[in-house]
């Protein structure tokens, strides 16, 4: 068995954006991309934006209780966020069909309560787009 | 330039002619999640599988072969979450099949 | 910035997924528009049951859904026109060319490995 463990910090650090695909309740893959991202910072890597899209806006639901056993995804999301002072965007038009909304969009639609974790921007898919566009690698998890 | 695949079904709910379609000679694959159930396909003999991927070269993440018990036979390389990282910046790009 | 990266970035996107039982094929489709309204150089490529979504005379009205097919006729109003499908992938399932509701070119494995290899970033939902 070989292991990449002590490969030496990469000459160069990279730019990343990272696409998040699924829900953190019904798939590994968050929890995997949420491994992959907190791995990526400690090499001295950056992350360019997280984007949240399809079934992947619900990790920045600040609305969802997990188990005491469980791990809470979404508030670990929002941790390495506020902590890294990541970039994190919620892509608007997965996010409203699935009650992930944010103060401006609550009163856009005129609904009663938020849903969305502040440290997350609620935006479009231009902001992929352009995340990818000024990164080095792009990976998605879903 | 060669890509890095990133591999996340089990043998079973992949489809291994799309993988076939795309997957290129020097390309890198790494299985994570349920794909590293390949590991049963690719590396443990069995008259009725023949292995598919394994002349090229493949990893399998380590966190998700011990939470599935499979152990790391002989020939297979298992690499943890930082391995996965260091693979993506070798490669100039990923593939994500899930 | 990574040196390995050609200075005019591509972007191959796949579609594998039949439309309509799930979210897959419009979630590949809206980033392909996205895409192109940002003017970005793009290879949208069509696998597997992928090819099922390029079917003409689809009338999803009454499951509730948009037609999928439509929106694939307006890609060349936004000026996509780089759209590929695997020959193997479409005979296989008992369809040509002619049973589709856009111009595609029909592709070989070998020259869909050189997209891929091409691309600076690929994305596959």
């Amino acid at each position: 068995m070989t292991s990449l463990d002590d490969t030496p910090r990469a000459a160069h650090a990279l730019r990343y954006t990272l696409l998040i695909n699924a829900a953190p309740q019904s798939s590994q893959a968050a929890k995997t991309a949420l491994r992959f991202a907190e791995s990526l910072l400690q090499m001295g890597h950056h992350i360019e934006r997280l984007f949240f899209y399809g079934d992947g806006v619900l990790n920045a639901s600040r609305l969802t209780v997990m188990p005491q056993d469980e791990i809470n995804i979404p508030a670990a999301w929002h941790a390495l966020i506020e902590a890294n002072d990541l970039a994190s965007v919620v892509c608007v038009s997965s996010a409203i069909r699935r009650g992930i909304v944010d103060a401006a969009e609550a009163q856009r639609h005129e609904l009663s309560a938020t849903s969305c974790y502040t440290s997350s921007e609620i935006g479009g898919l231009g902001q992929l787009i352009e995340a990818m566009s000024n990164s080095d690698r792009m990976l998605s998890f879903g | 330039m060669n890509s890095l695949h990133i591999i996340a079904k089990a043998p079973t709910s992949a489809s291994i002619a799309e993988l076939n379609a795309v997957i290129d000679e020097g390309d890198v694959l790494i299985f994570i999640e349920d794909g590293v159930y390949f590991a049963r396909t690719e590396f443990s003999p069995s008259p009725s599988s023949a292995p598919r991927f394994r002349h090229l070269e493949c990893y399998f993440l380590k966190e998700d072969l011990a939470a599935r018990g499979i152990e790391v036979l002989e020939g297979m390389q298992a690499v943890d979450t930082r391995g996965f990282v260091a693979l993506s910046a070798r490669l100039p790009r990923s593939v994500s099949w899930y | 910035m990574d040196n390995s990266k050609p200075n005019k970035q591509t972007i191959s996107i796949i579609a594998r997924r039949a439309p309509y039982g799930g979210d897959g094929a419009r979630q590949t489709l809206d980033i392909v528009f996205a895409a192109a309204v940002f003017e970005r150089p793009l290879n949208y490529i069509f696998i597997g049951d992928g090819v099922f979504q390029l079917v003409a005379g689809q009338n999803p009205k009454e499951i509730s859904s948009k037609p999928h097919g439509a929106a694939l006729e307006t890609l060349e109003l936004y000026g996509v026109d780089e759209i590929f499908v695997h020959r193997d992938s479409l005979h296989s399932r008992g369809l040509d060319e002619s049973q589709l509701a856009c111009r595609v070119n029909l592709i070989e494995e070998r020259a869909l490995k050189q997209l891929i290899a091409e691309s600076t970033y690929v994305i596959n939902l």
